[in-house]
């Protein structure tokens, strides 16, 4: 692919810099600022990768929560075996997941099972 | 990279601080895909309620300032942007986004290191991010480290395939028949929502009651809200009344969706 950058402009090499060496270049930049708390703690939210019960589910633990979390499953609502195949189909297509067509199967099937259409559908 | 550079800059955070006029401004922060869980029928993707908004007051330095300090050369048509993350897996895409040569130049977008007068909070985009006013939050690059001047549209996953809406005057299109022409998401629509009543909340009748929304436009300013009135006909089954009315296009997952419109609403 053919892009001719004509400027580039870095910021990360010092970023980074500022990031690892948090107190010493933190004071720094908040004594020019004036803060009194150069190094804040946050505690980053954690979900559990508990999975519902279901057919496969080794398969979805073994090739689903590497990029994203489980919740971001569960959250789902339910839909048909087409959208559940085409989402798992952009996982490998697009977003580069090493899922053998078997096992592609098999996730659709615990997605189906977990996430499905429901009876008055 | 190469190409015909006039001055390529590497910046510090104490240059950016120190070096370029500081600008501060309030604008809205809005996801994307703010709202999706409204859409019906139902579509995959992260299953926002209305909460993926937020308002601040940014401060940083004017991009414009950071690309005339190293010299766009003519011919430049887009700046691309990344962050400090990295993709999960090799083989997938990074996030990365442009922005037209001259939205990038236009004096409103800010490479900002202060939120609400304090530095960037780390999940808000530590060290610096962009920030785009008017435009969703796409394009408002968290932990941004790189800056590229190009002379031909970036190639990218999440401009060219993600993040993008039907080239029609609504945005819209149907399941049976999606677009065939689509562009990038840019411009926020008008959105807006109640605040009270609550959904299904009943009214007291022949009483006065206070109803509070909150609406926002792209920047252009919002002329006025309508109200429409929908009158239950009596023994009519009881619907919910969504209380999210809004004519924006979706983020790309959406397509082919109906956007759900409430029966009263604000316009």
């Amino acid at each position: 692919m053919k892009c001719r950058a004509l400027l580039i402009v870095l910021l990360a090499a010092i970023a980074l810099e500022t990031i690892a060496a948090a107190q010493q270049s933190a004071s720094s930049l908040s004594s020019a600022k004036g803060s009194k708390n150069p190094v804040q703690e946050i505690t980053l939210p954690n979900y559990p990768l508990d999975m519902p019960p279901g057919p496969n589910l080794a398969a979805f633990q073994q090739h689903c929560l590497l990029c994203h979390s489980a919740r971001y499953v569960t959250i789902q609502p339910s839909f048909s075996r087409t959208v559940w195949e085409k989402e798992v189909k952009k996982m490998v297509d697009i977003f580069g997941a090493h899922i053998t067509a078997e096992d592609q199967q098999q996730i659709v099937e615990y997605l189906v099972a977990i996430k499905g259409p429901t009876e008055s559908k | 990279m190469n190409g015909h550079v006039h001055n390529p800059l590497s910046l510090s955070l104490h240059k950016l601080h120190t070096k370029f006029e500081p600008v501060s401004l309030v604008a809205l922060c809005q996801c994307a895909g703010n709202s999706r869980s409204f859409f019906d029928p139902r579509v995959p993707g992260g299953q926002w309620g209305n909460g993926a908004i937020g308002n601040a007051r940014w401060k940083g330095v004017r991009l414009m300032d950071v690309l005339d300090a190293a010299g766009v050369k003519l011919g430049a048509l887009q700046v691309g942007f990344r962050g400090l993350d990295t993709a999960p897996l090799p083989q997938m895409p990074r996030y990365e986004k442009s922005l037209p040569i001259d939205r990038s130049r236009d004096g409103e977008v800010l490479i900002a290191y202060e939120m609400n007068d304090a530095p960037l909070p780390m999940l808000n985009g530590f060290p610096v991010r962009l920030v785009v006013p008017g435009w969703y939050s796409t394009y408002w690059v968290k932990s941004l480290s790189s800056i590229v001047v190009f002379d031909q549209p970036l190639k990218s996953f999440f401009m060219d395939t993600a993040y993008r809406i039907p080239d029609n005057s609504g945005a819209e299109e149907t399941p049976q028949q999606l677009s065939k022409v689509t562009v990038p998401l840019t411009r926020m629509s008008v959105h807006s929502i109640f605040v009270k009543p609550s959904p299904n909340e009943q009214l007291p009748a022949g009483q006065s009651y206070t109803l509070q929304g909150v609406a926002n436009d792209g920047g252009s300013g919002t002329a006025k809200l309508k109200f429409r009135r929908m009158m239950e006909k009596p023994g009519a089954m009881r619907r919910s009344v969504p209380i999210l009315a809004s004519t924006r296009g979706g983020c790309g997952s959406c397509r082919g969706r109906r956007r759900q419109k409430a029966a009263t609403g604000c316009k």
